[in-house]
């Protein structure tokens, strides 16, 4: 499995994962593969969406890049080349100096990811002087403005209040604000809406959107939703059990999926337009237990096209022209989705 | 907020209110006639001018409702063994428990913050582990036991400590190490399991992400938010530490109030344990109170709830 | 649940839906393998409950009348021991092993026993106040239970058992009355989030009466952490029960409790050490084994409450 996704234009790379692969010690001598042996490229500018069900891995290869992966899960290989740096290879000191400056994590859940003790404020001057020191006016001005990037206008009404004075929906603004305190390059959001209400999910993707415009930070977008990155991602990779299944731009991925899990989570995307009368298909069974994962194809069990050679070998991630990479024995080369304009391409 | 510690104080008053009420009618259930102990010559006579000048001659109700008022002006009346004003025996008597109390609450919080926050660190390490280890020992050792044997070991086979009486405050360093030692226990465990919870918190971790450092997530923020359940912890501890006290002074016999508590329910100086019940549990109650209060302080939450300061 | 899926917990159960587990011998061999203090406390606490419930049937010497004669002896590993006593003899030759395996059996009795008096007035108590919640008679019940917790307990001890005769029925009753206070509020606060829970609310949807809601609901749920709390409040009241004999307060002879033995051996203290160490050593380990116990029952609570 040394099929990497490599960039087409290197000059412009940002960052690139080579063969990561994190893995969790268990009790009873369990070891879970969480991700394993994936890679990818982003590029300056650009969005790139990691879709996957719950347990594919997302959120810890976010957490790997970032090096905060917590015990009893360690990153047991690969590269992260981050500018052009193996993050990997850094000391922690200067991974620290990374973190929050130049790589920031967005957080699923706003109401539990501020500090309830410390305001709006503070959250933010400690942000920034972590990296910097600087004098009170600079650090409050840099706050305002950043809060204006996500729409805020009223900064000064909100730095002195408290994070439980505000909605989930506005913290989670304010927590996109706190990340963009230094223009990072790389901005990863893991998940940010999916603990949000469906009203303020459009908000929040429209906050990122403006931040992507106002900076032009790259953006790794996390989520289980379709609807989430087909909205503004270039690139999708799609995970199931911690490997990489599909990796394609988004407009081919969208409208001529290669891998059957990949067309089992567009069917899943409920639409609300009358005239598409495209009945809703869950992706029948469960996802693999995690702690003995099969030697074949991870998603044959489930599939509706596995033969025999699906169960016995796993398949290789492999290029298969224009950009695309597909882990699959048997690729679909004609699926269609019907559902193109709905899905906003 | 200001509702909120006028309601509080009520309830103390109410929850004092109804310990003298307890106290005065148990006390006088118990079998022994007081009067009888004192009258010197044993006479009959004797003994009905005693209970006379005690008041001890008339039903329950009517002396409660004439201790009441008494109570309220301050009169904690005469203790008839000590030969003194109630309020002079707990005046000389307090100190010493209050310095027990106070010196073991201290150095049993700091011991266990401490050694709780350590191992809350070192989480399923060794270090932890054997901190653990201690801290459940530890809290089953019978506090008097412990006393018994620190006399034993470090009063008499080494001579280092003084073993009993109050002289310096020399003597208090025993006792207030034994009293100290179920207060260590529980913080250690309640700051461990605290710290531990925070650190895990999703604000630790996006903390951790913004490239903070593990000292300050381990305060500022893991600490920060263990503090109520810690403070919460530190005023139930105040009730059983005064509890400890009482039977340590009569191990170690310090003049405090916990002996002279118990020596007086047994002579059933009737004014002198009525006084003393009183001030321990208004002791507790007033901690407590400032603790309840101090909450809406500490956490924004509940300061927005309540409208503001 | 993406964020917690560096949670061990999660990741193990990702696709398993909780469902009560089948107990079988395996399943038990496996808690005890893997829960190893807990282990090591139920063998202590078995140990001490056959030295007591077994008293009768164990002790080598008559524990209550001594052989004068051989008064003062040293436990086996001292010089002046005797074989024939193990843990030496008190002032009055009698057998400290026999005397300690009797203490026991007060012990375990009492200290059960005033668990269960102080469970059943916590219960009565936390019950009524969480379903009464806003309401006088909480407020009242509440009140009560500050009073227990401002009278420090070894004075309202003192103060019942010069009213009543010490004996064991009663020094139940002392013992239980004292402690039930800190329960009743956990199982108030646990019956007040109950009633705001949704399966309490889907159950008065579907017309369940109150009395059963209380039963089926609320008690049920309840039950875990009660067992779980038992093992504490039990080392707790065996504590309680030596220093009031200790003390002199509690149980008179003939009847022997850790407590007492630890007093006859006050007045040797200086020449005879052991004869207070060792019954505070066993008290230490029956209180040790529970507490052992205990926690790990708790932990357990905890994480599946956590886990919902």
């Amino acid at each position: 499995m040394n099929t990497t996704i490599t960039a087409t234009q290197n000059d412009d790379v940002l960052l690139e994962v080579k063969n990561l692969r994190t893995y969790f010690k268990l009790p009873r001598n369990k070891l879970v593969k969480a991700v394993d042996d994936i890679s990818f490229t982003l590029h300056k500018g650009k969005v790139l969406g990691i879709i996957g069900e719950s347990g594919s891995g997302k959120s810890v290869t976010s957490r790997s890049i970032l090096r905060i992966v917590e015990e009893p899960g360690y990153i047991a290989g690969g590269e992260i080349l981050f500018k052009g740096v193996d993050c990997l290879k850094l000391s922690e000191k200067a991974m620290n100096a990374l973190r929050g400056k130049e790589i920031s994590l967005i957080f699923q859940d706003p109401t539990t990811s501020f500090n309830p003790y410390m305001t709006m404020g503070q959250h933010l001057e400690e942000a920034y002087r972590v990296h910097k020191a600087a004098s009170k006016d600079t650090i409050r001005k840099r706050s305002l403005d950043v809060l204006k990037m996500v729409g805020i206008n009223d900064g000064e009404n909100v730095l002195p209040k408290y994070p439980c004075e505000f909605s989930a929906g506005f913290r989670q603004r304010i927590f996109i604000a706190m990340a963009m305190i230094f223009n990072p390059d790389l901005l990863i959001a893991d998940e940010p809406t999916t603990s949000l209400g469906i009203t303020i999910q459009a908000e929040i993707i429209e906050a990122l959107n403006d931040v992507k415009r106002a900076s032009g930070t790259s953006i790794i977008i996390i989520t289980h939703d379709f609807g989430v990155v087909s909205q503004f991602s270039d690139d999708i990779f799609v995970m199931y059990a911690g490997h990489c299944v599909e990796f394609s731009p988004k407009r081919d991925l969208l409208l001529s999926p290669m891998h059957p899990y990949t067309v089992g989570l567009i069917r899943s995307v409920p639409l609300l337009e009358a005239r598409k009368t495209r009945r809703l298909k869950s992706i029948p069974g469960f996802p693999p237990d995690m702690t003995a994962l099969p030697d074949g194809c991870p998603f044959a069990e489930r599939c509706e096209y596995a033969k025999d050679v699906c169960f016995k070998e796993r398949p290789e991630l492999l290029d298969v022209g224009n950009g695309r990479f597909c882990a699959c024995h048997y690729p679909l080369k004609q699926y269609r989705t019907s559902d193109e304009t709905v899905l906003e391409v | 907020m200001f509702g909120t510690i006028v309601k509080r104080i009520l309830q103390g008053i109410l929850v004092l209110v109804l310990v003298v009420i307890i106290t005065f009618v148990v006390l006088r259930l118990i079998p022994g006639d007081p009067a009888r102990q004192m009258a010197s010559d044993g006479s009959a006579q004797a003994v009905e001018e005693i209970r006379a000048e005690m008041g001890l001659d008339k039903p329950i109700y009517v002396q409660l409702f004439e201790y009441i008022p008494k109570l309220l002006t301050g009169q904690l009346g005469w203790s008839y063994f000590q030969k003194a004003p109630v309020f002079d025996v707990i005046v000389n008597t307090a100190p010493f428990t209050y310095a027990l109390l106070f010196s073991a609450m201290i150095l049993g919080v700091i011991m266990g913050l401490i050694f709780g926050i350590i191992a809350a660190v070192k989480a399923h390490t060794w270090v932890d582990r054997t901190l653990s280890a201690i801290a459940v020992v530890f809290q089953s050792m019978p506090t008097y036991w412990v006393a018994t044997m620190l006399i034993l070991i470090v009063s008499v086979q080494w001579g280092l400590l003084p073993a009993v009486g109050y002289k310096s405050p020399k003597y208090l360093i025993l006792p207030a190490f034994v009293v100290s030692i179920p207060i260590f226990t529980a913080v250690l465990r309640n700051v461990r399991q605290n710290v531990m919870d925070g650190l895990s918190q999703e604000f630790s971790r996006a903390a951790r992400a913004r490239g903070i450092s593990h000292i300050t997530i381990l305060f500022k923020y893991a600490f920060r938010n263990s503090l109520i359940p810690f403070i919460t912890q530190i005023g139930g501890q105040v009730g059983v530490s005064l509890g400890t006290c009482v039977l340590i002074e009569s191990v170690f016999s310090l003049p405090g109030m916990g002996m002279q508590i118990l020596n007086a329910v047994l002579r059933r100086d009737y004014n002198l344990v009525q006084g003393l019940i009183l001030i321990l549990a208004a002791t507790f109650v007033l901690i407590n109170a400032i603790i309840d209060i101090s909450y809406s302080y500490l956490d924004p939450r509940i300061r927005k709830a309540q409208g503001g300061l | 649940m993406e964020s917690k899926e560096t949670n061990t917990k999660t990741l193990e159960s990702t696709n398993s839906v909780a469902r009560p587990k089948k107990v079988t011998f395996r399943s038990i061999g496996r808690f005890l393998w893997e829960n190893k203090s807990f282990t090591i406390g139920l063998l202590i606490v078995l140990f001490m409950l056959s030295l007591g419930i077994f008293a009768d049937y164990i002790v080598p010497h008559d524990a209550y009348n001594g052989n004068p004669r051989e008064k003062l002896l040293s436990p086996f590993w001292m010089k002046d021991s005797n074989p024939k006593y193990v843990l030496g003899t008190d002032y009055i030759g009698r057998d400290t092993f026999s005397r300690i395996c009797y203490g026991l059996q007060v012990s375990i009795i009492i200290g059960f026993g005033s668990v269960a008096v102080s469970l059943t007035i916590a219960l009565v108590i936390g019950i009524i106040s969480g379903l009464s919640h806003p309401s006088l008679l909480d407020s009242i019940l509440m009140r009560l239970t500050d009073v227990q917790m401002a009278f420090p307990f070894i004075v309202l001890a003192i103060i019942i058992l010069s009213v009543v005769e010490p004996t064991i029925g009663s020094v139940i009753l002392v013992l239980g009355l004292c402690s039930w206070a800190v329960r009743s509020r956990v199982i108030r606060s646990s019956v007040m989030i109950q009633k705001e829970s949704d399966y309490v609310a889907a159950g008065i949807a579907l017309g369940a009466s109150k009395f059963r809601i209380a039963w089926k609901y609320i008690l049920r749920n309840l039950l875990p952490s009660l067992v779980a709390a038992i093992p504490l409040d039990v080392a707790n009241a065996i504590v309680l029960e030596s220093l009031l004999s200790y003390m002199q307060i509690g149980l008179k002879p003939p009847i022997i409790s850790l407590g007492s033995i630890m007093g006859d051996g006050r007045n040797y203290m200086a020449s005879h050490w052991w004869m207070t160490a060792i019954p505070g050593f066993v008290i230490l380990f029956f209180v040790l084994g529970l507490n052992l116990m205990g926690d790990t029952l708790q932990k357990k609570m905890t994480d599946v409450s956590v886990k919902g």
